[in-house]
């Protein structure tokens, strides 16, 4: 399963978590995403990590590639909350 | 334009333990710089070094003169292709061959089994097949230099063949720095051969001194 897949399924988790619990459940549902990001940069820092060199020879460094994907998951985290307890 | 690369001063150790200590190695256009070494004496760490992905005590890696501590941030200087599969298997042929702007047809013309495979996963070819296209998106994008770690694993001796060939033509574009265990045809392609032993490189002008140094008998 891809790293976007996983962390898209957490997302809608944590959404689903918030709308069921309600807003004061904030402050838990964001440390459980934090806490998802530990296991998963672990994973692939031990697992994938080869496939790192992929992105290297195409001039993108791992600090690059993590930084741009934890950074737009964490943006779609966020709108996906606060949408969540919008309505 | 001839360009050169130029490794020294690399000094290198776990622990107690000396990996590198006294290191010479020039590779340049039009040449292919072999690199030869038992097991554990640091062949893939230095090329992890010269890449910048391992830290050493210190080193002075040189493009043309001028110092690049990371060169993985610069494929354009360098390519590497390490000793184990390194395309993530669920892309296809197709996305890696557009991601790198190389040519499909050319390839496909070169290895006529791979016709019909443009949409093929990597994770659906043998691990002879997967080499190969790992070895030849090293080998033919745009670069001044290339390291190759073991590019002869899981190749069928007529691949290797097809390989060499390859390596010999685009030489003429960019300098290669190639080790592997098969060391026949590291000999067989080499320009310039190095050994690596006791945390230095010798550079060889005859096979015999392969004996010597301890990693063969010829």
């Amino acid at each position: 399963m891809s790293y976007f897949t996983t962390a898209f399924v957490l997302t809608l988790a944590s959404a689903y978590m918030l709308f069921k619990l309600g807003s004061g459940a904030f402050a838990l549902i964001f440390w459980f995403k934090i806490a998802t990001y530990g296991v998963i940069i672990y994973y692939i820092n031990n697992y994938k990590s080869k496939e790192f060199y992929y992105y290297q020879n195409l001039g993108i460094p791992k600090l690059t590639l993590w930084i741009s994907t934890l950074s737009f998951d964490f943006l779609v985290f966020i709108t996906l909350l606060i949408y969540v307890t919008s309505k | 334009m001839i360009h050169k690369l130029e490794v020294d001063s690399v000094f290198l150790e776990f622990g107690e333990r000396r990996v590198l200590s006294d290191v010479y190695l020039k590779c340049e256009t039009g040449k292919i710089s072999g690199l030869l070494g038992r097991n554990g004496n640091g062949k893939t760490c230095l090329m992890n070094i010269i890449y910048g992905n391992l830290n050493p005590n210190s080193k002075s890696i040189r493009f043309d003169g001028l110092t690049v501590p990371t060169a993985y941030k610069r494929p354009d200087l360098l390519l590497y292709l390490p000793q184990f599969n390194f395309i993530p298997q669920i892309l296809s042929l197709k996305r890696v061959f557009s991601d790198f702007n190389l040519d499909f047809h050319e390839f496909e013309t070169r290895f006529p089994e791979f016709k019909s495979k443009h949409n093929s996963a990597l994770k659906n070819l043998s691990g002879g097949d997967r080499r190969l296209v790992e070895v030849y998106i090293v080998l033919k994008t745009k670069s001044k230099f290339a390291m190759l770690d073991e590019p002869f694993s899981h190749l069928s001796p007529i691949m290797i063949e097809a390989v060499m060939e390859l390596m010999n033509e685009e030489k003429k574009n960019k300098g290669l720095l190639i080790t592997d265990h098969m060391f026949r045809n590291i000999i067989d392609i080499s320009d310039n051969l190095y050994v690596l032993t006791g945390g230095k490189t010798h550079l060889t002008k005859a096979v015999e001194e392969l004996d010597f140094l301890g990693y063969t008998k010829v």
